[in-house]
């Protein structure tokens, strides 16, 4: 399978995790995260420019930006997204955009080496996103069946046999780390990269319902 | 200078391209989608804002025939407005100026109305008397120069476009309110006496009084309608308006009794009323001041108004990293002092 060209900056901003990565070889990232709700669209440029600073790299070396698209949190994606956007079009280069809970998955799989597993993230105080994983023979996780909305009573039917993550399970694996996003988008995401990016969403998952009061 | 401006602020997506004040394009983009719900619901407009504002940009360059490159300043509405709304513009702003390598500017979206009447041939000389009658805001302000504004008065509840959509929905006009009332009302006669509030603070504004008083005549209009045969609902709608062009005016002309200014201003969505601009050509006549409303298109939200403001702190020598966030409420980032 061939592979995404590097380097890759990637940014993931779909949960209280704001963070940035540099792919610059199959193995060597640069990573800057700050853990802290609230803060992303304030400390998200910073971070790519302390990145690309570190690296001594500017945008036009880049080849492309892997974007984490959900599902997360609505506003958290939206700053991703459109800060990419905005990097693309003025750098002309190509989004790839990444699938979060793909690259959660692709993260848990290299650190913990799990054979199945799910990922289980809070939408609210009743509904859970919810994703089993596989592991096929490219090491990468396969998604058993797709991102499911559930509800929280569901949770433990689903995941008699094998390990849950996510913070509907209680743990920190709730979003990937951006390096894990650069990863991903480096190993599967080359059919993604795309330069058509003008109407791109993110994986927003859960239909938006409104109330209408009669 | 050219400046790229972006302004997400509610249900407009706006772009507009500017060479110092002057105006190359501003595109305006409204989110019909919430016409159905009958007011804007947050995020349907946040993920609208993030689907059209890039063609949008784009769409704006080649129309000004302008490159990318050649931008020499970005800037974004950071606040007042909707959160999730705002960050999409200006989180898509910074990171452009970012990557072109040029100098970002957060602006003040009420700022922009107040100057907004700057994008005129003919543009207001200070010190300046600013009403701000928008959706979100009913301010009256003394705007002595760019960098010093006074807040006289406000509303202490509804903003002015607020009880107009308001209005309207109470009798069954429906959203936007304020097209939708002025309509109407041409159709119909000004003789029900709807009460104007008195406050405390002689420059502050209230609607809610004025509200009610619409409701209660509305529910008594529909529940006995044998007593009401001569009047119809575009007689209650021309009554309703009356009373609340009236509120503004008075105070407009209180506070002309009391200060010398050089000029009126009247911006924001509800400045496109037409009862409330033969109002203020008949007071610009009689007391020899000059009137400037914006024309329709940057009276409601628009980039240009965001553009011509950044050039004028820029041009203060005011600078802004990248930072720099979207903030909600009005009191930020502002150069509006309470008086």
């Amino acid at each position: 399978m061939s592979k995404t060209n590097l380097p890759i900056l990637s940014i993931e901003t779909s949960g209280g995790l704001c963070s940035t990565a540099l792919l610059i070889s199959p193995e060597d990232y640069f990573e800057i995260s700050i853990s802290q709700r609230h803060v992303h669209s304030k400390k998200l440029l910073s971070l790519v420019d302390d990145l690309l600073l570190q690296a001594g790299l500017t945008l036009d070396e880049i080849k492309g930006i892997a974007v984490s698209m959900g599902p997360g949190s609505f506003t958290g994606l939206r700053i991703g997204l459109s800060s990419a956007k905005g990097l693309a079009f003025g750098s002309g280069l190509p989004l790839i955009p990444v699938p979060t809970f793909d690259a959660l998955a692709y993260q848990i799989l290299s650190m913990l080496n799990e054979e199945e597993f799910a990922v289980a993230n809070k939408v609210n105080t009743e509904e859970i996103y919810f994703a089993k994983y596989k592991c096929n023979l490219d090491g990468k996780p396969v998604e058993s069946g797709k991102i499911k909305l559930i509800n929280k009573g569901e949770l433990s039917q689903l995941t008699e046999d094998f390990k849950v993550f996510g913070d509907a399970a209680g743990n920190q694996f709730s979003s990937p780390n951006a390096w894990a996003v650069a990863k991903w988008a480096y190993l599967f995401g080359k059919d993604l990269v795309t330069s058509d990016y003008d109407l791109l969403e993110p994986t927003y998952l859960k239909e938006f319902k409104i109330k209408v009061k009669k | 200078m050219k400046i790229l401006a972006i302004e997400t602020s509610c249900d407009e997506t706006s772009v507009a391209v500017l060479e110092n004040d002057e105006v190359l394009v501003n595109l305006i983009s409204s989110q019909e989608i919430h016409k159905k719900f009958g007011g804007v619901v947050p995020e349907l407009s946040s993920r609208a804002h993030l689907q059209i504002v890039l063609p949008l940009v784009k769409s704006a360059l080649k129309k000004s025939h302008i490159k990318k490159e050649e931008i020499d300043l970005v800037a974004a509405t950071a606040g007042p407005g909707l959160i999730g709304a705002l960050l999409v513009g200006l989180t898509f702003g910074k990171s452009f100026a970012y990557s072109i390598n040029k100098p970002f500017f957060p602006v003040n979206h009420i700022e922009g109305h107040i100057f907004s009447g700057f994008l005129m041939d003919e543009k207001p000389e200070y010190p300046f008397l600013c009403l701000v009658v928008s959706g979100g805001h009913t301010l009256l302000l003394n705007g002595e120069s760019p960098v010093k504004i006074f807040q006289l008065g406000s509303t202490i509840d509804d903003a002015a476009g607020e009880a107009f959509d308001k209005v309207s929905k109470l009798i069954g006009l429906g959203y936007p309110g304020g097209p939708n009332i002025e309509k109407q009302s041409k159709l119909g006669k000004d003789f029900i006496d709807f009460p104007i509030a008195k406050l405390n603070s002689k420059y502050d504004f209230s609607y809610s009084g004025l509200k009610t008083a619409v409701l209660r005549y509305y529910q008594d209009f529909t529940s006995h309608p044998e007593n009401y045969k001569e009047v119809s609902i575009n007689d209650i709608a021309s009554s309703f308006q009356k009373a609340a062009v009236n509120a503004l005016i008075e105070k407009l002309l209180l506070a002309i009794s009391e200060k010398d200014f050089n000029s009126i201003s009247v911006v924001g969505g509800v400045a496109a009323n037409s009862l409330l601009q033969s109002k203020l050509k008949e007071i610009g006549d009689k007391k020899k001041i000059k009137i400037v409303i914006p024309a329709l298109e940057y009276c409601g939200d628009n980039a240009a108004m965001i553009g011509l403001r950044a050039y004028q702190l820029f041009s203060e020598g005011l600078v802004y990293d990248y930072e720099t966030n979207a903030f909600p409420s009005l009191h930020n980032n502002t150069f509006i002092t309470k008086q």
